[in-house]
C-alpha cells in the first residue's frame, strides 16, 4: 500500500510488519528530543509511525472522536497489528485513548508506553502559547509580543475558562498579529499562512487533548518519567486538583524532560518493553 | 448588557479605537478616565442632584454613547436613554483616595454607560464627582458639563421643570489631506527610541500605568523670568515654559530629535460647546541643537507649535504608521513626555451652586499614560507645575528633582537667554547639596608614604608580629631587616632611584620584604603573577622597563633579566631600624607600576604614586576599623591585583599584622573558615565570585568580621547572605587607574535591588558625566569619573590611550573616565550599572546585561550568571546566558520562564547554557569576551544526520548554501540538522519559500520538519520531481 497520509513513517521495516504508533506534535525545532531521536535505539523489527496532527482551527469545535478517526482509519486500513502505542508529553493523552480504541476494535490490546505524560489544563495551554510567542521573538515587535502576553494573561484569568476555549481564543488573538509579523519578516502569504495555521493546529491539538480522558489507557501503561519536576507525573503529582494518576509501571530516568527521547538508556529500556510485547503476542 | 436591536451601531473612529486598545493592553486600568468634581460648602440635595444628572444625560447625546466589543469588533452606538445612579457614600478616611478610587475604576466596552456619579458626604461639605471615559468626554467637556449640571440642579431645586433641547453628539470631520501630508512630512525619519531619559528604569514586564504626581510651585524668581521672557522673546508664556521643558528633557538624555506631546482642543469655532472626545495630542518635534540659545529654541518651539496647531485635525493615533518603531515598548511611540499648559486663574475654580460656595477639585485617575506629563498652571501671581508620571518608568525622587531643575533652568535661561543651551546649568540647589556633600572628602594625611608608616611602627615595636605566613611569624624587626637586605642587594645589582623592579614572588613574607626593600632602594615595584604565561610576563617586563626581577624561591627567573633572589628573611641577621630610611621615597615618586588587562589589547601599565597609595591606605585603615582592632587582616588576593596591597599594608601602618592565606582559600570555603578561626582574622577582602563560592562553608565563622567585596557588582542576594552570617559588609569600587578603591559603602541590613558602592574615599571626588562630559545631577546615569589624589598620571608609555581615558578640567583637576555606568542616589551614595560597553542596544532596545544577570541570579539554583550578545547587536544578535547551576542542572530549563516573568520580552535571553565554571580574566573577573566566543561556537546538541556525503549533487549543494545562509553558519554539511543548529519555524518557512522560488516545488512545512538535513530534503525533492 502507499505511504500513510496522517501518519509519518519514522522507521520502515517492510510492508507487512507490525507497527508501533507514536503520538507527538514535533514542531519546529523545539529543543526536546522526538521519536525520530528515539527510533534508532529501539532496534525495531517493525514499523514506527508518528502522528501527523491534522490542520484544524481550534475554534471549529471538534470532538475527540472526529479528531482521532483519521488516525485510526488509516491504521485499520493498513491491516497491520499495532504492537504498541507510545506518547510524549501531551501526546500521551492521545496515546492512551488511541490504545483503548484500538484494543476495543481489534483482537489485541497494544502495549502503552508514555513519556512524561501530561494532561492539558489552562496553565499548560498558557505555557505552550508563551513558547510559541517566545519562538517568534525575532519577528514580533516588542509591543506585539507584550500585547499578546498581556491578552493571554487576561484571557487565562477569566473565571470558568476551559483549556479548549482558551486555546481557541489565543489563536484568534494570535492570527492577525502573527500574520502581519511574518509578512514583515519576508514570508509571503502562502507560507505565513501555513505557519499561522500550524500554530492553530497546535492549539487545536492541545484543546482536543484537554477534552479526552486518557486514564483508562494510562492505567495499563508503562510510564517513563524524567527528572524534571515540572514535567509529566512529577508535575501532576504536585499540581493541586489533579486526582492521583494510576499507571501500571513507572521507570524513572534522571535526565531532563527534553532529553528523555534521546537518552540511550531510555531507548534501551523501551526496546526491552517492545521486544517483550512482540514475544508475548499470540 | 446588550445593545437594543433598534440602535444602529457604527464603527468608531481611529482615535476612539485607540483609547479602547489602551484599556485592553493594560487591563483593569482607568488610564482613560476623566473626572468632573466639585466641593460644595454645605449639602447637595441628593434627589435634586440625581434628577439633574438624569436631565444632563438626556440632554447630551455624547453622554449616552456606548461602545461594544464582540468578536474583536468594536462598535459605537447612542442609547435613547441611560440610567446612571447617583451613588451616595459617607466619607471615611482620605477624601482624595476615595475619589481617585472612584474615578480609577475601569469602564468596559460592553454597551454599559461610560459615566458614573458619586455624591460623597464629608463632615461639613459634599463632593459631587463624575467619572467619565475619555471616549465620551474631554477636559473642555467637563467645563461645559459643570455649568450645565449646576444650571439643571438649580432649576430642579427651584421646583422648575427645565426643558432643555437635546444636544446631538458632534462628530469630527475627516482630517484634511493637506494636514495628513503635513504630519507625514513633519514626522519623516523620526525614530521612537530617542526619547529615553537617563533616569528611566528598565520598563517592567507588565505595564500597569500606575501613576503618581509631584507638585512644585515655581519660585518667584522663575515665575518672574517666565513673565519677562515672554515679552523679551516675543513668545506666549506657554511656549517659554514648553521650551524650558524641552531643554530639561534634553538635559536628561532625550533627543536631540525630541518630541513632546501637547494636548489641544480640536473643536472648530462652530462646535466650541460640543461635549465629547474632541481633543487631540499634537506631536511637537524639536531638533535640539546644543549650540543654539534659549532664544533660538523658543523661536523654534513657537513656530513648531503654531504649525502644529494649524494642522490639529489629525489625531496622533493616525501618525503611528508614519513613525519607525525601534523602541522597546508599544507605549508612546510618538512621544513619551507631555506638556500641558493650563492658563488658569485661581478665581475660576470658585463658583456657586444654588447660592452655596463651591470649588472645583482635581481628581486624578491614579494612572499615567505617559512617562511624564507636566501640567503647568499659571496666573498673574504664581505658576505651579504638577508633574504626573508613570511609576513603572520614573521614580518619585527623579521627578522631585526634575521639577526643581526646571525651576533652576528657567532662572538660568532668564539670566542669559543668549547663552548656548549646552551652557545652561541644569542642576538644582538640592542636586548640588547632595553631590557636594558626598565629595567633601578633604582630609589631611600627614604620612608621606606607606614605607614611612611601616618604618615608624617597626622602630616603635620591632618585636610585634607583622606577617603570619603558615606556622611562622615575621616580626616588624625581621621584616625591616629583610627589606633592608633586599634594598642593599638591589642597589648592588645596579638598581637606582626611580627604577622599576619586577617582583616575581608568591604572596608571603618574602614578598612583603621585597616590596618594602624595593622602596628602600628608591625604586617602584611591578608585581608579577608567577602563574601567568611567560609571554604575558615578558610583555610587562619589556613595557615597564624592568631590568631587574626579584625572584621567589623555586621560581625560574625570566630570561634576559637581572635576577635578584628574594631575601630569605629567616636567614637575615637582625638590623636596627633606621627611622631616617623612610625618606627614601617622596609622595610624588612612583610606588608601583601595575598591569591590567582590558577587554581588548595588551595589558597596560598604570603608575601609582606614593602619595596616592598612602592616602588611600590610611583612609581604608580608619574606615574599616583597623586602627582600633587587634585582629589581623587576611592576605588573600593575588598580588598582581592592586587590591592585594591594602591587605598587606593597612595593618603595617597600625602595628597589626596580615595573615597569608593560600590561593585555594578563594574557592574552598572550609579552608578559608579554618584559617579565619585559627587566626581570628578580622578583615577579609574578595570578589563577589569568591564570596559566593566560599559563603556556604565559611558563613559560620564570619560573624563580627569585616568583609570587603569589590571588583564586580555585588548581588543583593549575596550581600544578604553575608550580612545574615553576621558580618560587617562593605561594597567597594574603584578602577586601578585611580588607586585601588575609589569609593566604599557599608551595606545596610536587608539589601534589596541594587547594592550601592557608597561614596568617595578621602581626598577623592566623583562625578558622573553625560556623553558630552558634563557632570550629571542626581539620578541620571552616565559615566563615572574619578578625580582627586588617587588618579594616576596616565598609562605608562601610552599617550593616546592616556588622552582617551584621562582628562582634566577646572572643577575637578585631573580625572579618570572609568567606563562604568553610575548615578548619584538622592542620599549621596553611588549606584553602579555595569560597564558602558555592557550596555548594549539590541534591535533598538537598550539592554543592561548586568540587570539581566541580576534577575537570573534571583533564581534559587543559579550560582553565577553571565549574559553576552552573540552576533551583530544591530541585526540578528541574540542574548546568550551562561549560568552555573551545580546543585540542580535541570533548573536551566526553568530559566526562560523565570526570566520571562521578571523581564521585558526584549531582554529575555534566547539561550541558556550551563557551565561548570566561567572563564576568568587575570584579575579574577568573568571573561565576557571568552564567553561571547564560546556562545558563538555553541550550537546546541549535535544531531548529525548521514553526514559526509561528499558527492553532493547540485541540488544538495544549493540546499547546503541555503542552510548556511539562514543559520548563519559556515560549517554546514549535507548531514547538518536544521533545527539542532539554530533553525526554528520561521526559518523553516523561509527555507521552504526559498526552495519554492528556486526549484518551483512547494514543500509543506512538515516536509522540512521531517527532512531536516540538506541530504534528506534533497531526497524529498527528488521524490517530488
Amino acid at each position: 500500500m502507499s505511504n500513510p497520509a496522517v501518519w509519518s513513517v519514522v522507521h520502515d521495516a517492510g510492508t507487512d510488519t507490525d507497527v508501533v504508533l507514536a503520538a507527538d506534535f514535533p514542531v519546529t525545532g523545539r529543543n526536546e528530543g522526538g521519536f525520530v531521536d528515539l527510533a534508532p535505539g529501539l532496534n525495531l523489527d517493525c514499523a514506527l509511525w508518528q502522528t501527523v496532527a491534522p490542520v484544524r482551527d481550534p475554534a471549529a469545535t471538534t470532538s475527540g472522536d472526529d479528531y482521532l478517526e483519521p488516525w485510526l482509519a488509516e491504521v485499520a486500513a493498513s491491516g497491520r497489528t499495532v504492537r504498541a502505542v507510545l506518547g510524549y508529553c501531551v501526546g500521551s493523552v492521545f496515546a492512551g485513548v488511541l490504545a483503548e480504541k484500538i484494543a476495543a476494535r481489534g483482537p489485541h490490546a497494544p502495549r502503552v508506553v508514555v513519556f512524561d505524560p501530561e494532561m492539558v489544563d489552562v496553565p499548560t495551554v498558557h505555557l505552550q502559547f508563551g513558547r510559541v510567542v517566545g519562538n517568534m521573538t525575532s519577528v514580533l515587535t516588542a509591543d506585539e509580543a507584550t500585547g499578546l502576553s498581556a491578552t493571554a494573561e487576561r484571557l487565562a484569568a477569566r473565571p470558568g475558562i476551559g483549556p479548549a476555549e482558551f486555546a481557541a481564543d489565543l489563536y484568534a488573538v494570535f492570527t492577525p498579529v502573527g500574520t502581519a509579523a511574518l509578512g514583515r519578516a519576508g514570508l509571503d502569504e502562502d507560507y505565513a499562512g501555513e505557519l499561522v495555521t500550524l500554530v492553530g493546529s497546535f492549539m487545536a491539538y492541545l484543546g482536543v487533548a484537554a477534552g479526552l480522558d486518557p486514564r483508562p489507557g494510562w492505567a495499563r501503561a508503562t510510564v517513563i518519567t524524567s527528572g524534571s519536576p515540572r514535567s509529566g507525573l512529577n508535575r501532576m503529582r504536585t499540581a493541586p486538583g489533579v486526582a492521583p494518576i494510576e499507571v501500571a509501571d513507572e521507570r524513572r530516568f534522571e535526565v531532563e524532560h527534553r532529553d528523555l527521547l534521546r537518552t540511550p538508556s531510555v531507548a534501551e529500556t523501551v526496546a526491552g518493553l517492545l521486544a517483550t510485547s512482540s514475544r508475548t503476542r499470540p | 448588557m446588550s445593545l437594543d436591536a433598534s440602535i444602529t451601531p457604527v464603527r468608531p473612529s481611529r482615535k476612539e479605537t485607540a483609547l479602547w486598545l489602551l484599556d485592553d493592553l493594560v487591563p483593569g486600568s482607568g488610564a482613560n478616565n476623566l473626572s468632573l468634581a466639585f466641593r460644595i460648602a454645605g449639602r447637595l440635595d441628593p434627589a435634586a442632584a440625581g434628577e439633574a444628572l438624569r436631565l444632563l444625560l438626556g440632554r447630551f447625546e455624547a453622554l449616552r454613547t456606548v461602545f461594544h466589543r464582540e468578536d474583536a469588533v468594536l462598535t459605537r452606538a447612542v442609547l435613547p436613554a441611560v440610567a446612571v445612579d447617583l451613588a451616595e457614600s459617607e466619607l471615611r478616611g482620605d477624601e482624595r483616595a476615595a475619589l481617585t478610587a472612584f474615578v480609577a475604576r475601569p469602564f468596559t466596552p460592553d454597551g454599559s454607560p461610560l459615566v458614573r456619579a458619586l455624591l460623597l458626604h464629608g463632615p461639613d461639605s459634599d463632593v459631587l464627582c463624575l467619572a467619565l471615559h475619555h471616549a465620551v468626554s474631554d477636559v473642555q467637556s467637563t467645563a461645559i458639563l459643570r455649568a450645565e449640571f449646576v444650571a439643571l440642579y438649580e432649576a430642579v431645586v427651584a421646583g422648575e421643570r427645565p426643558e432643555r433641547p437635546e444636544v446631538p453628539a458632534w462628530h469630527e470631520p475627516e482630517p484634511s489631506q493637506e494636514s495628513r501630508q503635513f504630519w507625514r512630512d513633519a514626522m519623516a525619519g523620526f525614530r521612537s527610541s530617542g526619547s529615553q531619559l537617563w533616569c528611566e528604569r528598565t520598563e517592567q514586564p507588565v505595564t500597569t500605568l500606575a501613576g503618581d504626581e509631584v507638585t512644585h510651585v515655581l519660585s518667584a524668581e522663575a515665575h518672574a523670568v517666565v513673565r519677562r521672557l515672554r515679552r523679551e522673546l516675543r513668545a506666549p508664556e506657554s511656549v517659554v515654559l514648553l521650551t524650558a521643558y524641552a531643554v530639561l528633557l534634553a538635559a536628561h538624555g532625550a533627543g536631540p530629535d525630541l518630541t513632546i506631546g501637547s494636548p489641544v482642543n480640536s473643536r472648530p469655532r462652530e462646535a466650541m460647546e460640543a461635549v465629547g472626545y474632541h481633543s487631540n495630542l499634537l506631536t511637537l518635534r524639536l531638533l535640539i541643537d546644543r549650540s543654539a540659545t534659549f532664544r533660538d529654541l523658543t523661536g523654534l518651539a513657537r513656530r513648531t507649535f503654531l504649525e502644529a496647531m494649524a494642522h490639529l485635525d489629525v489625531p496622533a493615533d493616525e501618525l503611528l504608521g508614519v513613525v519607525e518603531r525601534d523602541g522597546p515598548g508599544w507605549r508612546n511611540v510618538l512621544f513619551k513626555h507631555v506638556f500641558n499648559y493650563v492658563p488658569f486663574a485661581a478665581s475660576q475654580r470658585a463658583f456657586t451652586v444654588a447660592g452655596d460656595p463651591a470649588e472645583l477639585i482635581v481628581v486624578e485617575n491614579g494612572f499615567s499614560q505617559f512617562d511624564l506629563e507636566f501640567f503647568v498652571t499659571s496666573d498673574q501671581d504664581s505658576a505651579t507645575v504638577r508633574a504626573v508620571f508613570y511609576t513603572g518608568v520614573l521614580e518619585r525622587s527623579d521627578v522631585e528633582f526634575m521639577v526643581r531643575r526646571y525651576d533652576a533652568l528657567l532662572v538660568a535661561a532668564g539670566a542669559d537667554p543668549d547663552a548656548p543651551i549646552a551652557a545652561l546649568p541644569t542642576w538644582s540647589a538640592r542636586d548640588r547639596a547632595v553631590v557636594e556633600a558626598a565629595n567633601a572628602t578633604t582630609r589631611a594625611v600627614d604620612l608621606p608614604s606607606v614605607l614611612a608608616g611601616f618604618v615608624r611602627r617597626a622602630a616603635a615595636g620591632p618585636g610585634a608580629v607583622a606577617v603570619r605566613d603558615g606556622d611562622r611569624t615575621v616580626t616588624y624587626g625581621a621584616l625591616w631587616s629583610a627589606a633592608r637586605d633586599t634594598a642593599d642587594r638591589l642597589a648592588a645589582a645596579g638598581v637606582r632611584r626611580g627604577d622599576v623592579v619586577a617582583l616575581l614572588v608568591p604572596r608571603g613574607a618574602a614578598l612583603a620584604a621585597a616590596v618594602l626593600g624595593t622602596w628602600l632602594a628608591g625604586a617602584a615595584y611591578l608585581p608579577l603573577d608567577p602563574n601567568h604565561p611567560a609571554e604575558r610576563l615578558a610583555h610587562q617586563l619589556d613595557d615597564g622597563g624592568a631590568r631587574t626581577v626579584v625572584v621567589g624561591a623555586g621560581i625560574t627567573a625570566p630570561p634576559g633579566r637581572r635576577a635578584v633572589p628574594a631575601t630569605d628573611w629567616e636567614a637575615v641577621s637582625p638590623l636596627p631600624v633606621d627611622a631616617a630610611a623612610a625618606s627614601a621615597v617622596e609622595p610624588d615618586q612612583l610606588a608601583y607600576l601595575i598591569y591590567t588587562s582590558g577587554s581588548t589589547g595588551k595589558p597596560k601599565g598604570i603608575p601609582i604614586r606614593h602619595g596616592s597609595l598612602v592616602n588611600h591606605i590610611v583612609d581604608y585603615a580608619d574606615r574599616f576599623g583597623l586602627t582600633d582592632s587587634a585582629r589581623p587582616t587576611g592576605w588573600l588576593s593575588t598580588y598582581s591585583f592592586d587590591t592585594s596591597t591594602l591587605e598587606l599594608m593597612m595593618p603595617l601602618l597600625h602595628g597589626g599584622h596580615t595573615v597569608v592565606l593560600p590561593d585555594e582559600a578563594r574557592t574552598d570555603g572550609r579552608l578559608l573558615a579554618a584559617a579565619v578561626r585559627a587566626h581570628d582574622i578580622g578583615l577579609l577582602q574578595a570578589t563577589p565570585t569568591t564570596w559566593r563560592l566560599v559563603a556556604p562553608e565559611a558563613a559560620e565563622v564570619l560573624a563580627g568580621r569585616t568583609l570587603l567585596s569589590g571588583g564586580e557588582p555585588l548581588p543583593a542576594e549575596l550581600a544578604a547572605t553575608l550580612l545574615a552570617a553576621g558580618a560587617e559588609l562593605w561594597n567597594v569600587y574603584g578602577p586601578t587607574e585611580s588607586t585601588i578603591w575609589a569609593t566604599a559603602g557599608r551595606v545596610a541590613a536587608d539589601p534589596d535591588g541594587r547594592v550601592d558602592v557608597g561614596g568617595p574615599v578621602a581626598n577623592t571626588q566623583i562625578f558622573i558625566a553625560d556623553p558630552h562630559g558634563r557632570p550629571l545631577p542626581v539620578g541620571l546615569r552616565g559615566e563615572l569619573c574619578v578625580a582627586g589624589i588617587g588618579v594616576a598620571q596616565g598609562y605608562h608609555g601610552r599617550p593616546e590611550l592616556t588622552a582617551d581615558r584621562f582628562g582634566a578640567d577646572a572643577d575637578h583637576g585631573r580625572f579618570y573616565r572609568s567606563g562604568d555606568v553610575a548615578r548619584w542616589r538622592p542620599d549621596g551614595r553611588i549606584d553602579l550599572y555595569g560597564r558602558l560597553d555592557r550596555q548594549v542596544k539590541l534591535r533598538g532596545n537598550r539592554i543592561e546585561l548586568a540587570e539581566v544577570e541580576a534577575v537570573l541570579l534571583g533564581h534559587p539554583d543559579v550560582e553565577a550568571a553571565a549574559v553576552v550578545v552573540v552576533g551583530d547587536a544591530g541585526a540578528d544578535g541574540t542574548l546568550a546566558a551562561f549560568v552555573r547551576v551545580p546543585g540542580r542542572p535541570e533548573a536551566v530549563d526553568e530559566l526562560w520562564d523565570h526570566a520571562h516573568r521578571q523581564l521585558p520580552r526584549s531582554v529575555v535571553p534566547h539561550r541558556f547554557i550551563a557551565l561548570d565554571a566561567f572563564p576568568r580574566t587575570g584579575s579574577d573577573k568573568v571573561d565576557y569576551l571568552a564567553l561571547a566566543e564560546l556562545a558563538a561556537g555553541h550550537h546546541g546538541p549535535t544531531v548529525g544526520g548521514d553526514a559526509g556525503d561528499a558527492d553532493a549533487d547540485g541540488l544538495t549543494a544549493t540546499l547546503v548554501s541555503f542552510f548556511a545562509e539562514l543559520l548563519g553558519r559556515s560549517d554546514v554539511d549535507v548531514g547538518s540538522h536544521f533545527f539542532a543548529n539554530g533553525g526554528h519555524s520561521l526559518l523553516a518557512a523561509t527555507l521552504a519559500q526559498r526552495i519554492r522560488d528556486t526549484t518551483g516545488v512547494r514543500l509543506a512545512l512538515t516536509d522540512v520538519f521531517e527532512n531536516p538535513t540538506p541530504a534528506a530534503l534533497a531526497a524529498r525533492l527528488h521524490r517530488h520531481v
